[in-house]
């Protein structure tokens, strides 16, 4: 112990750190602005809205900003001795959720009902940003403490936003949550004390690691990994542990559940996506595991969601079968499914936004969430009808828009490593996951279905939209439709990933 | 060998952004008339005025200019990179001009013509995205931008033709271009796609580059080249060669009104009269000749014989039909149907500069003769009262109007005389010249191939004659219409237009001049214009290639020269005088013209209903067509649907067996392991019946399942 305490060695340590908190400074930007957050709300009294608002959008803009920078730095640094290893897969994905989170900020200025919630107090800013620190921390970390430390501050803060809002729907919501997360980190948490027992290291990139994993018995070793995957699973709401999002999805406001339903979900991926790098396929069956939990996701998720009678149950059950969707891409467990998965990840992301947000405008407009609600509305809010019919187009993966390409992309991805290792596995999920976006077509299109198809019941007039609420939709909206046709945009950044396969 | 991505790599020229002006302006004042109701008029006119002006200054500076071709990379699919390309030559620079100056004019015209009209914003914002659209055509040169702004012309024909839609006719007649046009630009996508297929590149420059390399090998069409260091060998039957020119030919077929599809242009009459004087006559119809010219090279012998056929036999045919019609306006559509055969059979023929040299020529002559035609039946509109109601543009009750509209009288003669093609005047010089060439062709070709020939000389004689036959009904002997309303003194308050409706039609009548083209010189070859289209050499493979005009002995020309403009000349003459005995004051014709209603005999009822064409769209092909529509209708509601409908059905059926299994079995499961989770933990009485528990039950148990089923 002595030795490792000497002198010259804690100060190369020391400066090792500093060095690596250079590297850290979009995190260090969003836990000062949490900090100014937090001073704010305690400095002034009255009329807070507007500061706490500008300090979260500055503050993530910054954090974009310095991410962004640091995109055309060196592709791969180890940080802190190993702990954290910064690539262009955690820098796009942190811009990703930084993005995501302003996106949510910005339903939540357009939500009537909730927006004193979000604006008049601190907590549930902070809240949003514990989350989003969390994540960005679950992408960059290759240490199962780090992860399961990550992956806890993501769960902590979920389990208090879904509860702080006001009603006593949403603290039972947040009580189950917080029983069922902690069931799930527990699993998760006991899976990775076996493997650090078989292996002797914590750092899943480190040769240690892969090499020890290869010596161990395959029953010990699937006990273990499906425990660890369990956990991951938990934050990723794919089958089967996705039985707690539609209760907290429908009880959460939507600004919240768009985060939830985006941030957390695409770091878990990122973290499958570092376990699979380091797997060795040869040991276990990893791309089988993945596709019986991506198969399963698709179709619960899918058939689920047939049957919702409201617009954000519907939402939360299909954000399931996209997570089944998504994780389609770790099956091809190839280049083209890693970089497939992060197109599809950003395309979601932004398919998600616009959804919530038109979710939102309607929600304002009726007061209800449920598709009875909006029974021939279409007539009477044409654009924005329009606007659902796109983001639901795009939602189901149809031409032209970006969603197709999304699933166009990843699916391919599947066939290749199909006709390359010609196991019948990955044909079964291309084809249950080709007929599950047929399914997906009769729940999302029952919206635009409910809005012009069917007659109007109610003589009660909806209120004027405004225009700026238009712009901000064709904003959100015209990306889908722009990416279908120069989808070589995001192929392009995404492309530049060194996956290191 | 060639690399594709070499010759569409992206190339700039200073002038490209006075090219982009060019084409946006018209946009300009499309947005303008929109946004600014009161002062569209004058706003959208004072755009145009600025851009002919650009024009005409582009063409001065640039007029020795080698042909220069800008372009830039547009999308990529796949692997093929789409591109776009502007070609600065002298025949777009002609052009551009043709199009700009004469869309002034017909603004300028408008001002005065649709004064009243309360739609008038909308109507000079449609003109604006008209003149867009066909400078796209001018401007790009590349087929496919090149068929989007095709469209776009069609489209904004639809809207103008329709202008008045509350009259049924005009809305059924701009359906009616709108579809024929449709059937049309059907060839012309199909011959993009051929050429696509070959030469996986829409760059016609690109095209042609390729196509000079390309073989006829064993009567395979085979073309080499390379895309991005990968070589590629496209093969395809060699009838695909003469397909593609056909193809294409097709979408001028539509557009410039060619056999068989010429039948929406006289009922595309019910537009406003500048409408027809832009469209119908100088811009639209010319864009088929245009795309012809550009697509000149690419088309093979048998390509270029179906063209002159088609030219020659859609000349004949509308000049008979225009030799008994009563509506002035429809007699101006015949006419201009029989000159843009002209013009086609030019390409035909290997007349290229003939051919565009009478495009430019006709262009001024007909949009000066329907202006003409729309200054008259503007003046003759104002006579019209709650009690008096007659029908403006028919000649039966025009007649003696030269007293009382001097000035348009002088216009509409020198125009007509340009038509007719008399000596002195423009369409003498082309028509001259594209006559001759036919006669130098026919005689090369020999046989059937003199048909044509006889056909178009025909139609000189008959050109003479029902121009000179509208010239004495309209202007000439008594004016009829207080005859037939019985208000004696109404001719009293007819008068000559004023200085909005007069000008545009002067200046057109002294550019149908031949002085204006020729100088002093007396026939084509001593134009300027003439000199800067020069015929370009076929580049098909060379056994598919036509013989062209330009490897025939100056002599030969020379030869024929005198007599085929004494013929014509000739031809023209006794037209006019059968027309002047028939139709002079107080001849017998002209006598009973008035009271003359649809014609008798077999000839004039085939004249009259221009070779019973519509007819016969309407009993036989229509016909089929419905019975087809009812057929595949059939096909759709009881096969199509029926599939249809099941699919939904087995998913119902389907997710009505998962709601089941839902039900029993895994609720069942759930059920058994709440009981058993209930059992144990029935000190803490949870929230929701204990919901949370199980869910997390549930999991575990999937978790388990999952592992016994990975690991055993």
């Amino acid at each position: 112990m002595m030795t490792l305490l000497q002198q010259g060695d804690l100060s190369t340590k020391l400066e090792q750190i500093g060095e690596s908190l250079t590297w850290l400074l979009p995190e260090v930007t969003l836990v000062i602005t949490l900090i100014l957050l937090i001073c704010y709300d305690l400095i002034f009294k009255k009329n807070k809205s507007i500061g706490l608002a500008t300090i979260s959008f500055v503050g993530l803009g910054f954090s974009i900003f310095l991410s962004a920078l640091q995109w055309n730095q060196e592709s791969q640094l180890n940080l802190f001795d190993g702990l954290l290893h910064l690539d262009k897969l955690a820098i796009i994905l942190k811009i990703l959720f930084c993005t995501v989170l302003a996106g949510s900020l910005i339903i939540a200025v357009k939500a009537n009902q909730d927006r004193d919630d979000f604006f008049e107090s601190s907590e549930l800013n902070t809240l949003l940003l514990g989350v989003l620190i969390g994540s960005s921390f679950m992408v960059m970390s290759t240490n199962l403490i780090l992860i399961y430390l990550s992956i806890e501050v993501v769960s902590i803060s979920s389990y208090a936003l879904t509860a702080i809002t006001r009603g006593k729907k949403k603290a039972e919501a947040g009580l189950k949550y917080l029983i069922f997360g902690a069931a799930a980190s527990a699993i998760m948490l006991y899976g990775m004390s076996w493997l650090y027992g078989f292996t002797g290291s914590l750092d899943i990139s480190s040769e240690t690691f892969i090499s020890g994993l290869q010596s161990i018995d395959i029953v010990p070793l699937s006990i273990a990994g499906l425990l660890t995957l369990a956990g991951i699973l938990f934050k990723l709401g794919a089958f089967p542990m996705h039985i707690w999002s539609p209760d907290v999805y429908e009880a959460a406001p939507i600004p919240i559940v768009n985060t939830f339903s985006v941030i957390p979900k695409l770091a878990a991926l990122g973290v499958l996506i570092r376990l699979s790098l380091g797997l060795n396929p040869s040991t276990i069956d990893w791309p089988l595991w993945i596709s019986i939990t991506a198969i399963a996701s698709m179709t619960v998720g899918n058939f689920s969601a047939l049957w919702q009678k409201d617009i954000k149950r519907m939402l939360a059950y299909s954000s399931i079968a996209q997570a089944g969707f998504l994780l389609v891409g770790i099956v091809a467990n190839s280049e083209a499914g890693f970089e497939s998965l992060l197109f599809y990840g950003m395309i979601y992301g932004l398919m998600n936004l616009g959804a919530f947000y038109l979710v939102q405008l309607l929600e304002n407009k009726t007061g209800s969430t449920q598709f009875e609600a909006f029974k021939g509305k279409g007539s009477e809010i044409p654009y924005l009808g329009i606007l659902t019919v796109i983001v639901m187009i795009s939602l189901t993966g149809l031409p032209p828009t970006a969603g197709f390409n999304a699933k166009l992309f990843i699916f391919s991805a599947v066939y290749e490593t199909y006709q390359i290792s010609a196991n019948p596995i990955y044909m079964l999920v291309l084809i249950i996951g080709l007929i599950n976006t047929v399914i997906a077509l009769f729940y999302y299109l029952k919206l635009p279905y409910f809005m012009f198809l069917k007659s109007n019941s109610s003589q009660v007039p909806l209120t004027k939209y405004r225009l700026s609420e238009l712009i901000l939709g064709t904003l959100l909206i015209t990306p889908l439709l722009l990416l279908f046709f120069r989808s070589d945009w995001f192929v392009d950044l995404v492309n530049s990933i060194n996956f290191g396969l | 060998m060639i690399e594709l991505g070499d010759i569409i790599s992206p190339q700039t020229h200073s002038l490209q952004v006075w090219l982009v002006v060019l084409l946006l302006a018209p946009i300009g004042s499309f947005l303008c008339s929109c946004l600014l109701k009161k002062s569209a008029p004058i706003i959208s006119s004072g755009v145009i005025g600025l851009t002919t002006v650009l024009s005409i200054y582009l063409a001065i500076n640039n007029w020795q200019i080698e042909p220069t071709i800008i372009k830039g990379n547009w999308f990529r699919i796949g692997n093929s990179q789409l591109t776009y390309a502007m070609m600065i030559d002298q025949l777009m620079l002609v052009m551009a001009v043709v199009v700009n100056f004469i869309s002034f004019l017909v603004h300028f015209f408008s001002i005065e013509y649709m004064k009243k009209d309360k739609r008038k914003p909308r109507y000079f914002a449609f003109l604006g995205i008209f003149t867009f659209s066909m400078m796209g055509i001018v401007l790009f040169h590349d087929l496919l931008l090149m068929f989007v702004f095709w469209e776009l012309v069609g489209l904004s024909s639809y809207l103008l033709i329709g202008f008045w839609f509350e009259k049924k006719s005009a809305s059924r007649a701009a359906n009616k271009a709108f579809i024929v046009n449709r059937i049309g630009d059907l060839g012309f996508i199909t011959g993009l796609m051929i050429l696509f297929t070959q030469f996986q590149t829409f760059d016609l420059e690109a095209v042609k580059t390729l196509m000079v390399v390309s073989e006829i090998e064993d009567g395979n069409w085979i073309s080499q080249f390379m895309i991005q260091g990968q070589e590629v060998v496209s093969s395809l039957d060699g009838r695909w060669l003469s397909a593609a020119g056909i193809a294409l030919f097709c979408g001028a077929v539509g557009k410039s009104a060619q056999f068989p599809l010429q039948i929406w242009l006289p009922d595309a009459m019910e537009g406003p009269t500048p409408v027809s004087a832009l469209i119908h006559a100088a811009t639209m119809v010319a864009a088929g000749v245009y795309l012809l010219a550009r697509i000149f090279v690419l088309l093979d012998a048998q390509a270029l014989e179906v063209v002159a056929v088609v030219g020659a036999i859609t000349a004949f045919m509308a000049a008979i039909a225009a030799l008994s019609q009563f509506d002035i306006k429809k007699v101006l559509a015949y006419s201009t149907i029989s000159q843009l055969g002209y013009m086609v059979m030019a390409m035909g023929i290997g007349a290229y500069t003939a051919g565009l040299f009478h495009l430019v020529t006709h262009a001024f002559f007909k949009a000066g003769l329907f202006l003409s035609a729309g200054i008259i039946i503007h003046q003759l509109h104002k006579l019209e009262t709650d009690d008096i109601k007659f029908d403006a543009q028919d000649m039966r009750v025009m007649g003696g109007l030269r007293k009382k509209l001097p000035i348009t009288f002088f216009a509409f003669l020198i125009c007509s005389l340009a038509l007719v093609g008399l000596p002195g005047f423009s369409g003498f010089i082309s028509k001259d010249a594209i006559l001759l060439d036919l006669a130098v062709w026919s005689d090369i070709k020999g046989g059937g191939f003199y048909i044509p020939e006889v056909l178009a000389f025909a139609t000189v004689l008959f050109t003479g004659f029902y121009t000179f036959r509208m010239i004495l009904l309209v202007f000439f002997g008594e004016f009829r219409l207080p005859g037939i309303t019985g208000a004696k003194n109404l001719g009293d308050r007819l008068k000559d237009g004023n200085l909005n409706l007069l000008l545009p039609a002067i200046i057109l009548a002294v550019l149908s001049f031949g002085f204006a083209f020729t100088g002093l010189g007396f026939s084509a070859e001593s134009s300027w214009l003439a000199h800067a289209l020069e015929t370009p050499v076929y580049i098909v493979p060379i056994s598919y290639a036509a013989q062209s005009l330009v490897d025939i002995s100056e002599q030969t020309f020379k030869d024929l020269h005198g007599l085929v403009t004494v013929v014509a000349t000739g031809l023209a003459l006794v037209g006019i005088v059968i027309a002047l005995i028939s139709y002079r004051p107080n001849a017998k014709l002209e006598q009973s013209f008035i009271e003359r209603r649809e014609p008798v005999g077999m000839f004039g009822q085939v004249s009259f209903y221009h070779w019973y064409l519509d007819a016969f769209y309407r009993k036989f092909i229509l016909k089929f067509f419905m019975l087809f529509s009812q057929a595949s209708s059939w096909f759709d509601r009881k096969v199509i649907d029926g599939i249809v409908n099941l699919i939904p059905k087995i998913t119902v059926i389907s997710a009505h067996l998962t709601k089941w299994f839902d039900r029993y079995l895994v609720d069942g499961i759930v059920n058994l392991s709440a009981n058993l989770a209930g059992r144990v933990g029935q000190a803490t009485r949870s929230i929701q019946g204990g919901n949370v528990q199980l869910y997390i039950a549930l999991s575990f148990v999937f978790v388990i399942l999952l592992m016994l089923y990975l690991v055993f």
